[in-house]
């Protein structure tokens, strides 16, 4: 999750979220999101959190499309040999069904 | 009174480290030893050697080597047992590597006492018989099969040794006739000793869900997947 930022003069921006130390960052090593939050120039670490949990950052963050992904990618990792065979399974199920509808709405277009 | 405690440090105690406070002579006068001697007669006490059972005579030898012949030590080092992969448990299911069933999904039963693992399909699965494996040519995957119903105690490393076929003088006629052999077939007992344990073993499988079509199925790399990321 990328964290709030504040823009500096420098290429540098002072970044922090609830489970970091406060510190700078290239910009280089960090891109933009959409969310946007409400605070105060240098505000304290509570203030900060608090903003956060009332803009609801974390769940915005998870629902958001890269959000999704890095999940999606992390819960991947994790699966083990059995796990992966049977969403080998499930994709073939899939495919099976997706087929089976669409061979139905070839017919029914054709009559 | 309370019995004496056998003392724990030495009489002679060190002025520096190696060198003690009295001279051997004087230990042993302080010792007692000689108060034990005196009492035997002059000697320590010791044990008598035990009577050996009288060796039967030994034929000389029909001939003699003409070069010397070294004689091999014998070698009284003993392997340590093969220590047992801690991701591999009774019930894991293994993946082969290498060998004629390379890829195959497999249950463990229990490591035998020369180090090796003792597999086995099931057969009706896969094709995989009970066998032996060495675990260096194997993944232990963290699906585990509860295998509390198999009974494997009558499988040792003897189980799987050949047996040892007796040379037969052929006659002549037999000799041109060297081709025809009897075709080699499992004999019964094995088979029965499969089923024995495949038997229980299948119900198990079967109790989880897509078990069985995952035993049957192999392993393989495809594009993409790095082994050394993979979780099993």
């Amino acid at each position: 999750m990328l964290p709030p930022t504040v823009a500096c003069a420098t290429c540098t921006a002072l970044v922090d979220a609830p489970d970091m130390v406060r510190g700078q960052m290239n910009f280089k090593r960090l891109s933009l999101t959409d969310i946007k939050i409400d605070i105060p120039r240098i505000p304290k670490k509570s203030k900060l959190i608090a903003a956060m949990d009332a803009a609801d950052v974390k769940n915005k963050w998870e629902k958001s499309s890269w959000g999704r992904k890095l999940i999606v990618q992390k819960k991947r990792a994790e699966l083990n040999d059995f796990d992966r065979f049977k969403v080998m399974l499930a994709k073939i199920k899939r495919g099976h069904s997706i087929r089976r509808e669409l061979t139905k709405l070839k017919k029914s277009a054709s009559n | 009174m309370a019995p004496k405690k056998p003392r724990t440090t030495s009489r002679n105690q060190d002025l520096i480290r190696g060198i003690g406070k009295f001279s051997r002579s004087k230990m042993y006068h302080k010792r007692g030893l000689w108060a034990i001697k005196e009492k035997n007669g002059g000697v320590f006490p010791r044990h008598e050697p035990k009577a050996k059972p009288e060796k039967p005579a030994e034929k000389p030898p029909k001939y003699y080597p003409a070069d010397d012949v070294k004689v091999s030590t014998r070698v009284h080092r003993k392997h340590k047992p093969t220590k047992l992969r801690a991701s591999i448990t009774p019930g894991t299911i293994l993946i082969l590597l290498a060998g004629r069933f390379m890829g195959k999904r497999v249950v463990f039963l229990k490591q035998l006492p020369s180090g090796l693992l003792l597999i086995t399909g099931p057969f009706k699965i896969n094709g995989v018989p009970l066998r032996r494996v060495n675990q260096t040519y194997v993944i232990g995957t963290s699906t585990k099969v509860d295998i509390s119903g198999v009974n494997v105690d009558k499988f040792t490393d003897k189980f799987f040794s050949k047996e040892k076929e007796r040379k037969k003088k052929k006659t002549e006629g037999e000799f041109f006739e060297a081709d025809k052999e009897e075709k080699k077939s499992l004999p019964q007992d094995r088979k029965d000793d499969q089923k024995a344990v495949d038997e229980p073993l299948l119900k198990a499988i079967d109790a989880v869900s897509d078990l069985r079509s995952y035993l049957g199925a192999r392993f393989s790399l495809k594009d993409g997947m790095k082994p050394h990321e993979l979780k099993f």
